[in-house]
This record gives structure tokens, sequence and C-alpha cells, in this order.
């Protein structure tokens, strides 16, 4: 049930032209995000 | 529902030991930033510690169009109830020197009709799910009445078509052939209460006859091992005897095949509040944290996650940045999404605010403390915690914790923390190294079971 979620860390940067732009420096695919609950009492491999 | 939240506070730009970057202080947002761009994008003004970036400046547009990251959505500020924590007893089996729950005044434990009763209201307040957190004194100790409630709230949870999950705190120390089996077959969330090796552990955590309470532990390590290295988390209370020890106290519980760690710091409450010579000092843990983050960095250690380290990544990394003690909004679940009751029946929004804010107690009614107006006092409260002012960390952290910045807390380690911990985990994201590999091994296992994002259409969007 879980969507694919990207993470693109990005850097902006200048071009010749002084304008901004942004690349990506890293960037990870994943299919599950954290749960809303629990902290410490959340499974063990949470 | 997500909410698509405006951003018109002045970005905050900050020059970084190796590298720049931009936070914007609402939502969290960040990137990496070119040295020398600073000056197209139109400063504003130089503040302690960043320069401000004007919302007009173009880069406002990468943040808004989710061009940096897929977000430009933020949790709501309130959510419905959706986590309860019940304190069966105030008996303990072990006499921990800091126990923030233990009080001079007698033992006390909740009747398990009085217990069912709040759970029953619970589930009533609730948007569709709940979880219960069934604390103490040493909750296993009322193992026999735990059976009861639990059964009990799982037939009510039927009758209302609530999905219920279970965790327990416990020091570990009890456990029975009965007792793993239950805990197993109801699919509890385990944390066992372990300071370190023996000799940290037992330096503070002790038996009533004195003795040091570890072998106890040991004895049950013995027999159920293979259930408590892959059903429970370790959660370890950092105090000044250990906090100078975590990356040892971590390596120690990763080579003994526990699958994860946790940290909670030292709350001057309860007996506590007689022993401020425990109090963390503030370098002292960023250095622990750093120190660890860095071994997973050179890739050492991935077998154990490491909670406060991935903590600080997903908040870095998700565009669902969570509240750093109550992962699902944005701000502390107190009397919002939390509620609490103790053992003699106060009912409060967090179990380590003080007990002048308490919201009621059994004859008041779970229903009627969470809508009464000390409770909605209490929600407004957190938005205008006036140290969380013009703060460039708020959207990643969630804001301050309120019990911590109570007078009992002089020195607020998880804030100083944050504002050290945050930046530098952005410039050891930039280097090249092992932690992003460290963290998607993570954030693949959270959760198998989906039914939570679902539910509450919380996280996930098309």
């Amino acid at each position: 049930m879980a969507n694919q979620k990207h993470v693109k860390i990005r850097i902006i940067t200048l071009d010749s032209d002084n304008k901004v732009k942004a690349s990506t420096l890293k960037s990870t695919s994943f299919k599950s995000v954290r749960s809303p609950i629990g902290t410490q009492w959340s499974k063990a491999t949470c | 529902m997500l909410e698509k939240e405006s951003t018109c506070s002045p970005l905050h730009h900050i020059a970084g030991r190796a590298v720049d970057y931009v936070v914007c202080p609402d939502t969290g947002r960040w990137a990496y930033i070119e040295k020398g761009a600073l000056p197209v994008l139109g400063s504003a003004s130089s503040m302690a510690g960043y320069t401000e970036i004007p919302p007009e400046s173009t880069i406002y547009r990468f943040l808004e169009d989710g061009d940096l990251f897929t977000g430009g959505y933020s949790h709501p500020n309130t959510a419905p109830l959706d986590t309860l924590i019940v304190k069966l007893t105030t008996r303990c089996n072990e006499a921990c020197v800091y126990c923030y729950d233990a009080t001079e005044r007698r033992s006390t434990d909740i009747a398990t009709a009085d217990a069912s009763r709040m759970i029953d209201e619970a589930l009533k307040l609730c948007a569709g799910q709940l979880t219960i957190i069934f604390h103490g004194g040493e909750p296993l100790l009322r193992f026999s009445d735990l059976v009861a409630i639990v059964t009990d709230a799982k037939q009510q949870a039927s009758r209302t078509g609530a999905y219920l999950r279970f965790a327990i705190q416990t020091n570990g120390s009890i456990f029975s052939d009965r007792i793993v089996e239950f805990l197993a077959s109801n699919d509890f969330d385990i944390g066992i209460s372990l300071d370190g090796p023996q000799e940290l552990h037992d330096e503070l955590r002790l038996l009533k006859n004195g003795s040091g309470s570890y072998a106890l532990f040991s004895r049950h390590l013995e027999t159920y091992g293979e259930f408590i290295r892959k059903h429970c988390g370790i959660l370890t209370t950092v105090t000044s005897r250990n906090a100078k020890m975590l990356p040892e106290i971590v390596r120690f519980f990763r080579e003994n095949g526990f699958v994860s760690w946790n940290a909670t710091l030292f709350d001057c409450i309860g007996k506590g509040s007689k022993l401020g010579h425990l109090h963390v000092a503030t370098d002292d843990y960023i250095n622990s944290i750093t120190a660890i983050a860095m071994d997973l960095a050179a890739g050492n250690g991935h077998e154990i996650a490491v909670k406060p380290v991935l903590a600080y990544l997903d908040n870095l990394l998700l565009d669902t940045r969570d509240n750093m003690c109550f992962p699902g909004s944005a701000r502390c679940g107190a009397a919002s999404r939390l509620m609490s009751i103790d053992a003699d029946g106060t009912i409060s929004g967090c179990d380590i605010l003080p007990r002048q804010y308490s919201l009621g107690t059994l004859s008041t009614g779970l229903c009627r403390a969470y809508c009464s107006i000390d409770a909605m006092n209490l929600r407004t409260q957190q938005s205008k915690l006036d140290q969380c002012y013009r703060c460039t960390w708020l959207g990643m952290c969630g804001g301050a914790c309120m019990a911590r910045w109570n007078s009992h807390y002089p020195n607020e380690v998880d804030c100083r923390a944050s504002k050290h911990l945050f930046p530098y985990f952005i410039e050891l994201l930039h280097e090249d190294n092992q932690l992003l590999a460290y963290w998607e091994r993570y954030v693949n296992r959270r959760r198998a079971n989906d039914i939570w994002h679902h539910n509450i259409g919380l996280v996930d969007r098309p």
C-alpha cells in the first residue's frame, strides 16, 4: 500500500548568468515512511 | 489531511564549516547553497548565526514548487487522540535511584475496571486507531490484569471498528513463558529499560536490597534471548554517569544481537528531583551522538537502529517532519494526540508534565479532560513557546518540550543538542560517506503495517 517516495538532497547554484538553479547532490527512493505513532515503543526495526 | 502551508518567513542562510545551506524555519525544508550565491539572492540582514533571505527571493520558488524536496506540505498542528499511556501501577520490583515515576506517596494500582473505562473513552475520542502504552512502575507486575485489560480493549475496539496497537515499557526482569507468548501474540511493541553494560546499568538501576538489577535481565536473556532480541528495543536513560559512554553502550547492545536502541534524557522529577548531579551536560550528549554518527558514516555498526540518529536524519530527509519527541505530527502531542492516565487516576496530557498541568481524575473522565479548557490551553501554549521564536530549526524539530522547559529543567539539553546536531548532520550528509545508506536501510523497514498511513492519510500522497 505504500507509495514510492523519493528524497533528493539538492544544492542551489548560480549559472553563468547568475540565475539560480538547483541540482541533485544525492538521491534515494524508498517504499515506506515512518509511522505516525510511538517513539521508543515502536517496533524494534522501525 | 495534509495541509498546504505558505512560507512567508525569511529563509535562514547559514555558513557552515565546510558547506553553506539555507533553511526554511517554517517548514524545515533546506538545501545546500553554493558559496558566493548569497549576494545574488539578496540577503536582508545578518542575525546571530545566520543571514536572512527575504521571501521575494528567487530561492522561494524552488521551495514552494517542491523542486528542492518532494514536499511543500507538513503535518497539521492538531490531530486527534491516537495514543494513551496507562500506568498500571506505581509498584516496581526494582528501585532505580532516579525513577521519574516514583514518589513518596504510597503504592497505587489503577483498578482494572477504571483502566478499561479510560480505554473505552479513548476509543471514542480517537479517529479509528489507538495505541495503548502500558507503563508503570513495572507494568508486568500486574500481568493477569494486563491480560484482562487487553482482552477487554480488543472487544471494545471490535465493537467500534477501531484499530488497536499495544506497547509496553518494562525493566525486562520478569518475563515468563506466559508473558512472552502473550506479548508476542498481541504484537506488542516492547521497550526494555537498560542503561548499558552491567557495570553502567547497575550504578543507578538497583534492586531494593541495593544490588544491581542487570543480573535479573541477563537471566531472562538466556531463556528468552531470541524473543527479546527480535521483538524488543532498548531504551537507555541518559544521565551524567553514562552520557559520555553512549557509543560504547550502542556497540555493546549491537554486539549482543539487539536491533534497536533509543535514548531518553534523565528527568529531574520523581526521585530524580533530588539528584541534580545526574543532569546531562549538553556537550557530553552531543559528543556521544556525533561519535555514533561518525561511526555509522564510516560504514560501521549498521546492524542496529540507533533511533536518535535516525530521528535527525528523518527530519532532514523526509518531507513530513515529525516532532522529535512524538512522531506523527509537527508539534508536541501532549493533550492532542497523547493522553496519560497515572496509576492513581490522574489524567494528564503527557506523563512527564508536572502535576499542576493535570487535566482531571477518573471521576472527570477522559473525554471531559480531553475537551477541557485546560487541555485546550495546553495545546495552545505549545505553539507559543518563547524559546522557539525565530529559531532556525523549529520546522525540523517541532518545538520545545513543554515539560522540559518547566522550572524542573533548568538546562534544556534536547533543544541545545538539536541546535547543534541538525547543522552537524547537514554537513555530514554532504560528505561522501555511508550515512545516507544507513538511513535508507531503516526507512525502508518502517512499519510493515501501513494501515496507519492508509487510515490517517497523514503521510502518503499520490
